[in-house]
Parts: C-alpha cells; structure tokens; sequence
C-alpha cells in the first residue's frame, strides 16, 4: 500500500477535517493540536488539500464558520479508512517502542 | 492586481530595478526583496526582470514566491487562504506569485514547511518552461522553412540571437533539474 505511511501534514490535515473546515480553520486546529509545533504555511496547505482531494480522501463541503464564499472540505469515507489503517500502524510502532523503553527502564531499576 | 500593503504610508518616492533571474535562484530574489525592505524600500510591482519598490519605514519583511500557472478552480481560494494565513500578495507574473508577510508580527511563518513542497514547485515551473521552450522552438523552425532568406541574412543576427536564446533557456532548465533533484535527495 502505497498511501500510507502518511506524512504528517496529511495525518495532521484528515484529523482536523472531521469537522468541515475551510483552509485556514484546518491552519488553526492542526496549530492547537500540535501546540504550535506544526504551523502549516499557505502553500503547503494548498497543495495537500489538492492532493488529498484528487486522491478522493477529502471532498468539498460547506464550512461553518459562516464564512460566505470560502472553501471548505471534510473528510471522505475513504479518508477514514486511509486515516485508520495508519492509526493502526502507528499504534504497532508505538506498542513496539514502548515495550523496548520499559525493558531497558526495567534492567535499570535492577541495578 | 492586488493593491499595496494599505497598512504603509505611501511616501511617493518610487524606483524601479532591472534583474534578470531564473527559476532556480528565486530564492536569492525573495532574500535580496527581504534586504530592500529592511532599507525601507517595500515591492509594489514584479514583472519581466522588473521590480517596482516604493520607500517607507524599514520593515522585517519575509518574501516568498510560488509557482502555479493554472489553478484547479478558482484562484480565489487560494488568494483567500494566503490573505487568511498573513501573507500579502504583491504580484502575479508569468506565473509567478509573490508573497510576503511581516516576520516581527508571525515570527515562524513559512509558505512552505518542506523541502518537497519546494521541489513540487520548482518541478512546476520546470514543466511549464519545457513546454515553452518547446514551442518557440518550433516557432523558430517552422519560421526557417517558411522564410529561409531570413537566416541567411549576412551578420546572421538571427540565428544568433535564436541560438542564445535556446543555449540560455536549456542551461537554466538544466540548472533547475539539477536543484530539484538535490532538494528531494537531501529530503
């Protein structure tokens, strides 16, 4: 599978957008998400959200900001799916990490 | 065109620069824009190797270009989300869009986090200038079968200025080639 391992943006980009959003909401909530650590610029954003849209993981949708005549998007059910099965991913290098840590932690404590 | 940042006093004192630049050193347009602005000369204007500055206050600007020759829908959006996110265009040339923002107000802004995305946009405007060069070319040589005379012209002004133009255009493409791969291989 070629789609995943997503990169962060994307991952950052498809959580946010469980909620419609328009472009610089998801700027916003992928900001407080990361405690500022991921500030996306314009064009980066730009060219993910074409990207995510061509791939048919994101689709238009009416943002609710009760912004007029900005663009928003939302999550499609295949971006679900996408988002899913690199959660799962995830959580097996997460769980793989973690049980090294506590082995090594473990030895320490014994000396 | 968008106007002028409205937030600077126009003083009226205006001057022009000539500089002829490629695509793979736009960045060294953008630091030298930056430069300008921090002597309080600000961009109002980009065209053919032309900038247009007019003189203010000094400020901590940060430029930044992007290339996108057609937008899938509506340019609109992605003008929205730039405006949104801080940033002020300035020009949109052959192509070219230029940005900036005022780095004392969003200190870590970016256009672009990642070197891909640079790539991405170089890679763009590589596509779009094979294209044109292609073109002109057979524009050149479909005007040697029609009007052959034309190059035998004694000072073989034409051919030489066709051939520059075509020596000029493939280095810079191969430059560009060049600094795209270097950008994904180091990414």
């Amino acid at each position: 599978m070629t789609d995943t391992p997503l990169t962060e943006q994307s991952f950052y980009i498809l959580v946010a957008l469980a909620q419609p959003l328009h472009g610089y909401g998801v700027i916003k909530k992928v900001e407080a998400m990361s405690n500022a650590r991921v500030v996306l610029g314009p064009g980066t954003l730009y060219g993910a959200l074409n990207a995510l849209k061509k791939k048919g993981w994101i689709q238009p949708a009416d943002a609710p900001q009760g912004d007029d005549r900005r663009k928003g998007y939302v999550i499609t059910p295949e971006g679900q799916t996408v988002l899913k099965a690199d959660l799962a991913r995830m959580e097996e290098l997460v769980a793989h990490g973690r049980a090294v840590i506590e082995t090594w932690e473990r030895a320490d404590a014994a000396e | 065109m968008p106007p002028s940042d409205p937030t600077l006093k126009p003083t009226g004192r205006t001057k022009t620069v000539w500089k002829i630049w490629f695509s793979y050193d736009e960045r060294q347009q953008t630091d030298w824009l930056t430069e300008q602005s921090r002597q309080g000369w600000h961009l109002i204007e980009g065209g053919l190797f032309r900038y247009r500055f007019e003189k203010g206050s000094p400020k901590n600007y940060l430029y930044r270009f992007d290339y996108r020759w057609k937008f899938r829908g509506n340019d609109q959006d992605y003008y929205d989300l730039c405006k949104d996110a801080g940033w002020t265009p300035i020009f949109c040339h052959r192509g070219w869009h230029g940005f900036r923002i005022d780095a004392d107000v969003h200190p870590n802004a970016e256009f672009f986090n990642y070197p891909d995305d640079v790539a991405a946009k170089y890679q763009r405007a590589l596509r779009r200038n094979v294209v044109l060069i292609v073109a002109i070319s057979a524009a050149a040589a479909t005007g040697v079968l029609l009007n052959g005379h034309l190059y035998n012209a004694p000072s073989g002004l034409i051919p030489g200025v066709i051939g520059g133009f075509l020596a000029v255009s493939l280095a810079s493409i191969w430059v560009l080639y060049w600094r795209i791969r270097q950008i994904r291989m180091s990414s």
